[in-house]
């Protein structure tokens, strides 16, 4: 069952074609990942699937919503946990996960949460060391069972234990029926844990792939050594 | 380490080059060439209504305040709150001390916003031969300029030293001594002196280790309580005693001063209601850069629905100032008849304010109130109105007078309410 469905999105920054004309399916259970070097346009794809960024062409269809035309409801639906650290100053996380169960009109056990990342809930979020605001960010993102999961670079500053428990996270989250789109440089991680893995290169994607069939590092390479 | 004349110009130089490359990217080229231009429209009419010496003068001086405050922002740049690398972080990287970093901060903003201003400033009176004007406003904008730096350098060591050097000021702004202008060359020079031996070789950016109990956030208004919480923890209560209540004493005792010595015409209670709603609107600003509010992105939460909880974070910290401030200056100037109208027009001015910085901008304010076409639309929205109810509060023993004060608040009202239909329905606001 198709749960996001992508076609021909096109963005452009000024005289920088960030994405050019980019379409893919993903299927519902699937962690389907978004290999690419730095500036391949993973980032900013990952932002028009949030519907934080309007794509100039093309349409996305995830989980039933036009998201270009509602992105507040897509935003219902699903986690994000952004490339760049997002959390507020002057919040504990505790405070922080409270608010986020409010915005969002549910009630969870932020408590569990809070252990399960071994989160402080006595510190102000600026006070926290990267990994620990990372590992909030996280926190953040799943705290209200979201259907999909968009994880931009997620194990960025976690130390290797931390990034064992994201993954088994991430690995339950699918295992459950929930939707993962990855974006990674890091070849060994999506070759690790994604079903699928599409190759971006210059803001296109150059493959799709299976992981189990091929090696996806010496398709990594050739896919952004071609013209 | 010490560094040829010539490698302390080439710093310079790319310190000038990245103030100049961060402002065009706060506003549109166009507006940023066209600034000079409504300067020295300001500046010609000025000269023609006769009031160049006192306004631009004055004028002059704020604005030196206004961009010599790098000590504060200076840190909030160190922390990186702008998400920014700026040349003012070198020292973490580079054998290079916070002093010369910040030296080359205030040389840079001197010739930098001297430049920006000043040529059009120039020209005009220039046009006019008004010799003694310019002499008078470079001095003027000097004295703001360094004092400030002064000020907020000595705030980041200790808010008391900051206040005690306010001291020295005060003469100048509210002319109680002869208007000696050797006196102020000598303040500006002890307050840039004073400015550098205060700045810090090293500036330790704060780690806090303080536990602080978590509160209880709730179902209901949960962005309110945040911004609560963000005024609360983030200091704003004495960001509020030193960056407003201590300016609005100093230009209550200045208008004051120039209105019953200089043009015999004082302002009365109700038109300093009105300027305490104006003034308010600093808050607003402040409350736009208590936090980086970006992680709303990844929730389904509008920006109008921040602008929201601002306002009421706003209008609670608004009262909390207007209705003392009205209330003692009534009791001073014995006016306890003018107070509900007084009430009624810092409230409405306070609020029409805020309505109109929302709609023109959103939730960037500091930012986008450099663009001059920003700046022109919410001066043109916001000046006539208040003009009109000070000028009218003046004369509110004339017969029309209070009607006119009625209808102005009449007409803010009206336009409050478009302003909030229009930021409502404003959907390329951003976080």
């Amino acid at each position: 069952m198709v749960c996001l469905d992508v076609k021909n999105v096109k963005k452009r920054y000024g005289k920088i074609e960030a994405l050019r004309g980019v379409s893919f399916a993903v299927s519902k259970g699937e962690i389907f990942g978004l290999l690419g070097p730095n500036g391949a346009g993973k980032t900013t794809l990952l932002k028009i699937l949030s519907g934080i960024t309007k794509p100039d062409e093309g349409t996305v269809n995830f989980l039933g919503v036009d998201v270009i035309r509602e992105p507040i409801k897509i935003r219902e639906r699903i986690g994000i946990v952004p490339e760049v650290e997002s959390v507020p100053s002057y919040l504990t996380p505790q405070e922080y996960l409270d608010l986020i169960c409010s915005i969002r009109g549910k009630k969870s056990d932020v408590k569990k949460y809070l252990e399960y990342f071994s989160l402080p809930n006595d510190r102000l979020a600026r006070d926290l060391s990267k990994g620990m605001r990372q590992k909030l960010m996280i926190a953040a993102a799943v705290i209200h069972e979201p259907q999909a999961l968009l994880l931009d670079e997620p194990l960025i500053n976690l130390d290797p234990s931390v990034q064992k428990d994201v993954i088994s996270l991430i690995e339950n989250f699918a295992e459950k029926g929930g939707t993962v789109i990855l974006a990674t440089h890091i070849v060994p991680l999506a070759q690790k844990i994604c079903d699928r893995v599409a190759i971006m290169n210059k803001g296109k994607i150059a493959r799709v792939l299976s992981v189990e069939d091929v090696d996806i590092e010496k398709e990594f390479f050739r896919a952004i050594s071609s013209p | 380490m010490k560094r040829s004349f010539s490698e302390r110009y080439h710093l310079l130089k790319l310190f000038l080059v990245e103030e100049y490359r961060r402002h065009l990217r706060y506003v549109s080229p166009i507006s940023f060439y066209l600034f000079p231009f409504y300067i020295a429209l300001f500046t010609f009419l000025a000269v023609k209504v006769g009031i160049s010496d006192i306004v631009l003068s004055y004028g002059a001086f704020f604005y030196g305040i206004s961009v010599g405050a790098f000590g504060y922002l200076g840190i909030q740049y160190l922390r990186k709150r702008l998400r920014e690398f700026l040349l003012i972080n070198l020292p973490e990287i580079l054998p290079i001390s916070y002093k010369e970093t910040f030296l080359y901060l205030y040389l840079r903003d001197l010739i930098y916003y001297s430049l920006l201003m000043g040529i059009s400033v120039v020209s005009v009176l220039l046009a006019f031969s008004k010799y003694q004007t310019i002499m008078l406003i470079l001095i003027m904008f000097i004295l703001g300029y360094s004092s400030s730096y002064a000020i907020s350098i000595a705030y980041l060591r200790n808010p008391l030293m900051a206040g005690l050097l306010v001291i020295p000021l005060i003469p100048v702004i509210v002319p109680l001594l002869p208007n000696i202008i050797f006196l102020k060359i000598v303040l500006a020079i002890a307050y840039t002196i004073a400015g550098f031996f205060l700045t810090p070789e090293e500036i330790k950016i704060p780690v806090y280790t303080s536990h602080t109990k978590s509160s209880y956030i709730g179902d209901k208004n949960p962005l309110v309580k945040k911004t609560f919480l963000d005024v609360w923890r983030s200091g704003m209560p004495i960001k509020l005693i030193f960056g407003y209540l201590l300016p609005l004493t100093l230009i209550i005792l200045f208008s004051d001063y120039i209105s019953t010595t200089l043009v015999n015409l004082r302002i009365n209670s109700v038109g300093y209601a009105s300027i305490f709603g104006f003034l308010t609107l600093v808050i607003y600003s402040w409350l736009t850069m208590v936090d980086d509010h970006t992680y709303l992105t990844l929730l389904p939460v509008k920006p109008i629905e921040l602008i929201k909880s601002f306002f009421i974070v706003y209008l609670i910290i608004s009262l909390c100032i207007i209705v003392p401030a009205v209330v003692a200056i009534s009791f001073a100037y014995g006016e306890i008849y003018y107070m509900p109208i007084s009430l009624l027009v810092g409230i409405a001015t306070s609020i029409y304010g805020f309505w109109c910085l929302a709609r023109f901008t959103g939730l960037h304010t500091t930012s986008l109130l450099f663009d001059p076409s920003v700046m022109v639309k919410f001066s043109a929205a916001v000046i006539p109105p208040n003009m009109l109810v000070i000028a009218h509060s003046v004369m509110i023993k004339i017969p029309m007078s209070p009607y006119i004060i009625a209808f102005a608040l009449s007409v803010m009202t009206a336009v409050t309410y478009l302003n909030y239909r229009k930021v409502r329905k404003t959907e390329n606001f951003e976080f």
